[in-house]
């Protein structure tokens, strides 16, 4: 479904060169929920950037279902992030002058094909996420769990191939938290989405199915869950402390 | 229920009408300014008494050029507030995947149509002020028949012109905010700070230099490449102010950056950051906000620096009335004089008349080549000049004077006068008979009334020269004092000897007959009589034209008092209306840009008051901020501008006069009214952004 490779980034900072991304190189099949760990200035988030074409890269190769991104012009990237690709944001990223509803409709306006068929899927999606009672509220009257669970569901109104969520629950409270990583996990089981997320916090990333860990722009180690969440939560603080050097 | 983009726009629109108004309010009083401006300049009474080419023009065109500089750098910064605010909403629709073509289409028609309705507005409005500043002025101070409100069409094309100025910049600044191709810098760009980088202290000492550097430069450039080269310097030669801008920018930056004492070092730490890590927007600010108050200076030190000296002058006359006619002319005799002050019941003491010839003298006349140059040609007969005999003079002054044969003495005074007549004549000719006397001058004689115009003859060669003039080279100038003056003596005078005047001096100070017979000779045409030259008319003998440049205008002390406002009244309405237009361009910008200071720190006052800053402190940090933006501009504004004026002043005639001085007095007097106004502003500001941020002093507690 996606797939990464020798991926190089880097930022120009005055007259200072910072390369984070240093040739990396994954893969994500459909279905799957992975997230990438690693400490401040890893390149996490650059990674997640970078696959989202929401910044240029210098060299690799992006493939999404098969279509190489880096070839594609202004309005063919556009049309990837509205179709083939969901975005769920730390801040969320609502439009504030929309109601849940509306933002949760946004993919299919910009597609130009709301219809009666994406009005069902907002209803559904609504409802999947506990959230149809808030649906003619606006951002700024809900809680932050609930604007994250309506950018879930925005994420999910075009059914693309990857959503990818970016620290989705590192604005939000435990319960919260929870509540949105229960969201991707219904996502996966009812929609059979894919989902692609970067976060720092061992809870969330032990609902994956495997955790890609990121030192220094390169991949440190991969590890796939194979027993329970708690177990797998443990072994990843192992794998932490020993990637920080803590042992 | 929300079906397409057109809908989505709609309603995200609705949600941000702040943003929208702010805009619209910044392009709205932009253009309103300039369009009253520019109807201002464009009136055809203004470009009367402004006449192409003359300093006064080129002043006003100046000042207009910074007014319009300044409010389009005010729309262009509305307009990058505008995309910023709009930021975070553009990038998540990118995100989403809306293509950029979509947001292009729907961003630039919005601008056009803010752009348009509120431009089209503000030159209504601008129309309005105009309207109503004149009526006001005609109204409350003056109205004379040469204050008509008449307005010229080509006004409005400035207005136009503005508009799609703010047009192309709005586009430009969209194309610019839409290009970008990292969708997470358009997400963030409403965080982001312009900070400034700091600043080492010869920044300041640089600044003042370069600032005085420019002045220097610009304003002596021309007298420099005139008087050693004979070559008139293109106007691209007044890139030569351009150091003042950047000297006021280096100044301004050093006064934004800078650190704290070394005594004191965290002491007002708040305030100076913060206006650090919005330093290049501040520093860009308040430089126009500088420029603009200057401009307005300019505007009203004109009016007490023309009132002083008019009324100083008029003042220390000698006489109630002096006046002189051409002989061939048929004013009232002596008796008849008389007769219209007894009518009035006025009594007439001190009467002289006495003749005055006017000859033609010898000179250098200056020769305009080709590539801006130009030599100076001796002409026998250069210019008309007007002589009194010795015993004339004594009979007006009363004082004893002996001119030898051969030479002349200058009438001047301790005023501007006194440069304004040759002492460099070494031949005069009578231009009927052609009969010519070498002469050498020998002294001044000081006489306020006669200064700068009259020339004083030994009587053997006044009789000489004179012999076969006729009257119309020849005129009678009368003087007199009066107990219990008044005006309506002073204004029947006046209209008696302008109604029996004929057509034939019916022409300006400057129309000179021995020029025209040159001019005539050699071209075929006398510049004076083109339609060029500024024209006077009896009709118009109430005007400021008329009273300011009529060749046989009589001095009537009582008349010059009574009448001084009127005649001056298109010069004050035009010199007022620009330091109204400016100081309002002014005070919208500093209020504009405080406001937004306010908006964008109020997170970092909210963290403070949780970190346990008190209203006080807080007030302190809004006040440091906001004091500098509204009193640095004008402090150095002000100051550069009264300078600047010294050095006008100076230059005129390498000194200070008694009128100068007490002028430059007034301008004083001025400036602290001016920086009243400033003050007020800056108060009603304070108070604004105190309330934005909730800070509360009075009652102790933050909200």
């Amino acid at each position: 479904m996606l797939k990464v490779k020798d991926l190089h980034k880097s930022y120009q900072v005055g007259k200072e060169t910072y390369r984070v991304l240093k040739g990396i190189d994954l893969q994500v099949e459909k279905g799957e929920f992975v997230a990438v760990m690693g400490p401040s200035g890893s390149g996490k988030s650059t990674l997640l950037n970078c696959i989202s074409c929401y910044i240029p890269f210098e060299k690799g190769s992006i493939k999404l279902g098969g279509e190489e991104l880096k070839d594609l012009d202004e309005t063919a990237l556009a049309g990837v992030r509205n179709e083939k690709l969901g975005f769920v944001f730390q801040d969320f990223m609502l439009l504030d002058g929309l109601s849940v509803r509306e933002n949760i409709l946004m993919p299919r306006i910009i597609k130009g094909n709301v219809g009666k068929e994406g009005e069902a899927l907002a209803d559904r999606l609504l409802e999947m996420f506990g959230i149809t009672h808030i649906e003619h509220k606006y951002p700024a009257d809900i809680s932050g769990g609930e604007r994250q669970r309506t950018a879930v569901a925005r994420a999910l109104m075009n059914s693309p191939y990857v959503i990818l969520a970016d620290e989705p629950t590192g604005n939000l409270d435990s319960k919260s938290s929870r509540a949105v990583i229960e969201s991707f996990i219904q996502a996966k089981e009812t929609l059979q989405a894919t989902i692609f997320m970067v976060t720092h916090d061992s809870f969330s990333a032990s609902f994956c199915d495997r955790v890609i860990l990121l030192k220094d722009g390169q991949i440190y180690k991969t590890l796939v869950r194979k027993g329970k969440r708690i177990e797998f939560q443990d072994e990843l603080l192992d794998e932490i402390k020993e990637m920080s050097g803590e042992e | 229920m929300m079906k397409n983009m057109t809908d989505v726009f709609r309603m995200l629109r609705s949600y941000n009408k702040k943003n929208y108004r702010l805009y619209v309010i910044c392009t709205f009083l932009s253009t309103m300014l300039i369009t009253a401006f520019g109807m201002m300049m464009y009136a055809p009474t203004v470009r009367q008494v402004l006449p192409e080419g003359g300093d006064s023009r080129k002043q006003v065109m100046m000042i207009f050029v910074l007014a319009a500089v300044g409010c389009l750098v005010f729309v262009i910064y509305g307009g990058s507030l505008f995309y910023r605010m709009k930021s975070r909403e553009m990038g998540t629709l990118m995100a989403l995947g809306t293509p950029k073509k979509v947001l292009a289409k729907r961003l630039l028609s919005e601008m056009s149509a803010l752009c348009l309705i509120s431009g089209a507005a503000g030159t209504m409005a601008g129309v309005g002020l105009a309207c109503a500043i004149w009526q006001i002025f005609r109204l409350c101070i003056v109205d004379s028949r040469q204050m008509q409100l008449v307005f010229d069409y080509r006004a409005l094309l400035i207005a136009l012109v503005f508009l799609l100025f703010i047009l192309l910049s709005a586009f430009i600044q969209g194309a610019l905010f839409l290009k970008r191709t990292n969708i997470m810098e358009v997400i963030n760009e409403s965080r982001r700070s312009e900070p400034v980088k700091e600043v080492p202290s010869w920044y300041g000492i640089a600044g003042v230099a370069l600032v005085f550097a420019g002045a220097v430069l610009g304003y002596g450039h021309s007298g420099f490449f005139i008087n050693l080269f004979h070559w008139y310097p293109p106007a691209i030669f007044n890139i030569l102010y351009l150091p003042i801008f950047v000297g006021l920018y280096m100044l301004m930056l050093r006064i934004v950056v800078r650190k704290g004492s070394k005594r004191h070092p965290y002491k007002g730490i708040i305030a100076r950051n913060m206006m650090k890590f919005q330093g290049r927007q501040t520093v860009n600010n308040m430089l126009v906000l500088t420029v603009l108050l200057a401009g307005a200076a300019f505007g009203i030190f004109y009016i007490p620096m023309m009132g002083t000296n008019l009324l100083m002058s008029t003042k220390s006359w000698e006489f109630d009335y002096q006046f002189r006619y051409r002989q061939d002319q048929d004013i009232l005799s002596k008796v008849d004089l008389y007769g219209l002050a007894k009518e009035h019941g006025v009594t007439i003491r001190d009467y002289s008349e006495v003749p005055v010839i006017n000859l033609a003298r010898d000179g250098e006349n200056f020769v305009e080549d080709d590539n801006n140059k130009y030599h100076y040609e001796y002409e026998e007969m250069l210019e008309e000049a007007d002589f009194i005999s010795e015993s004339g003079y004594e009979k007006i002054t009363g004082e004893e004077i002996s001119i030898e044969k051969g030479c002349f003495g200058v009438i001047a005074n301790e005023n501007t006068a006194s440069y304004i007549i040759s002492r460099d004549v070494e031949l005069i000719t009578n231009v009927e008979t052609g009969e010519t006397l070498p002469v050498k001058f020998k002294e001044e004689l000081y006489h306020e009334m006669m200064a700068g115009r009259y020339y004083v003859l030994n009587d053997e060669d006044f009789d000489r020269i004179s012999r076969g003039l006729s009257d119309e080279w020849r005129e009678t100038l009368v003087s007199f004092r009066v107990d219990k003056d008044k005006y309506g003596f002073a204004n029947a005078l006046f209209n008696e000897i302008v109604d029996h005047t004929g057509k034939e001096c019916e022409f300006p100070d400057y129309y000179d007959r021995v020029v025209k017979m040159r001019d005539e000779r050699e071209t075929g045409v006398y510049w004076g009589d083109t339609k060029e030259a500024t024209k006077i008319s009896f009709a118009d003998r109430d005007s400021s034209d008329f009273r300011l440049y009529w060749k046989y205008m009589p001095q009537f002390r009582e008349l010059e008092l009574h009448d001084f406002v009127r005649s001056l009244a298109v010069f004050l309405m035009i010199f007022l209306f620009i330091a109204i237009i400016c100081m309002a361009a002014a005070m919208l910008i500093a209020y504009t840009r405080c406001l937004t200071i306010a908006i964008n720190s109020k997170q970092v006052f909210d963290d403070l008051a949780r970190l346990g800053a008190g209203p006080r402190y807080l007030f302190g940090a809004v006040r440091e901020q906001i004091g500098k933006i509204y009193l640095v501009p004008s402090g150095i504004g002000f100051a550069l501008m009264y300078i600047l004026y010294l050095m006008i002043m100076y230059a005129n005639d390498g000194s200070f006069t008694r009128n100068e001085l007490l002028g430059v007095g007034v301008c004083l007097g001025v400036v602290f009214l001016l920086c009243g106004i400033v003050y007020a502003g800056y108060r009603y500001t304070r108070k604004k952004v105190l309330e934005i941020l909730g800070i509360f002093t009075k009652t102790n507690t933050k909200r």
